[in-house]
């Protein structure tokens, strides 16, 4: 990338109101450290500390998704599973904080990540907590990591959110979702 | 059985059950890497302890500015014992949050609207 791309990459950001972006390996030292980044930038411009605290929320969530799942991770790497590759992007757009996290995703796992999403986002808020204490209470799904209910909380907590899958090659697809404050 | 405390770090909380007292605390930030390896020790721990001990009045803190999901996982399986254990004990579980926080208050609230046998109050720190 040339010094014009670089520049026309930066503002690109900047005209989406990224306070933050990072593409690369992740880790939970990362996740950790950029989180407190965050918060005292969001603290400097005077941002509410609810909102603060909702936006953390966000970005410990997704972040952490990518660090789980992401299909991309270096294998010479002992613990391959905490060093995953993604995008971040934290900013304010019209006013409203977003959360935006990117990673690539295995093909045969589009289909059903899909449909859980378009679950999530077609629920109320009752079927949401409904479902979200079920999940709580039940046994962790095989190849989650997680408790499997960081969507269900991200659609809880925000305003609105937003996910779009693409196909990369025939064995992946670049996996993008946004929460919106 | 022994007290068990572990020191808080960033991104795991501080835990003091001090099982001679009948007190136990849990503080600060949760998002491990791995939430059911931390809690693994502290619900193993909780489980010995809730059912042996009969007509005690036991006290549990949870003093969390924050938690994520994985760790929600760990803190519902840790109110249903402490609920089936106050079938045999006087459990009284405090939820602390900040003036401002409506997030942790309804966190706790919903946490605490499950319990049957267990008290539950929210507390403004």
């Amino acid at each position: 990338m040339d010094v014009k791309q670089q520049f026309e990459l930066r503002k690109q950001l900047n005209n989406d109101g990224a306070v933050f972006c990072y593409n690369g390996y992740l880790t939970e030292d990362l996740l950790t450290s950029i989180g407190a980044v965050l918060k005292s930038k969001l603290q400097a411009d005077n941002v509410d500390k609810r909102q603060i605290r909702s936006v953390f929320h966000f970005f410990v969530e997704q972040v952490q998704n990518i660090i789980r799942y992401s299909k991309e991770f270096e294998e010479s790497i002992e613990v391959p599973s905490e060093f995953r590759y993604g995008l971040v992007i934290v900013g304010s757009r019209d006013g409203t904080h977003y959360v935006t996290c990117a990673n690539l995703v295995d093909e045969s796992n589009v289909e059903q990540l899909k449909t859980t999403l378009d679950d999530i986002h077609a629920m109320s808020d009752d079927e949401l907590k409904k479902l979200y204490k079920k999940l709580l209470r039940s046994e962790t799904p095989e190849n989650s990591k997680g408790a499997g209910v960081g969507f269900i909380d991200i659609a809880r907590k925000a305003s609105k959110f937003e996910y779009e899958f693409f196909p990369v090659d025939a064995n992946s697809s670049y996996f993008s979702l946004t929460s919106y404050l | 059985m022994n007290n068990l405390v572990i020191e808080a770090t960033k991104r795991t909380p501080g835990i003091n059950f001090d099982f001679d007292n009948h007190v136990l605390s849990f503080t600060g930030e949760s998002y491990p890497e791995d939430a059911s390896v931390f809690f693994g020790e502290i619900i193993s721990a909780l489980n010995t302890y809730t059912t042996s001990t009969t007509s005690t009045t036991i006290n549990v803190n949870f003093d969390l500015i924050y938690f994520n999901s994985s760790s929600a996982k760990a803190l519902m399986r840790i109110f249903d014992m402490l609920d089936a254990s106050a079938n045999n004990n006087d459990i009284l579980i405090k939820w602390f949050y900040e003036e401002d926080d409506d997030n942790m208050a309804e966190l706790g609230e919903e946490f605490g609207e499950d319990l049957v046998n267990a008290k539950f109050e929210l507390v403004i720190k």
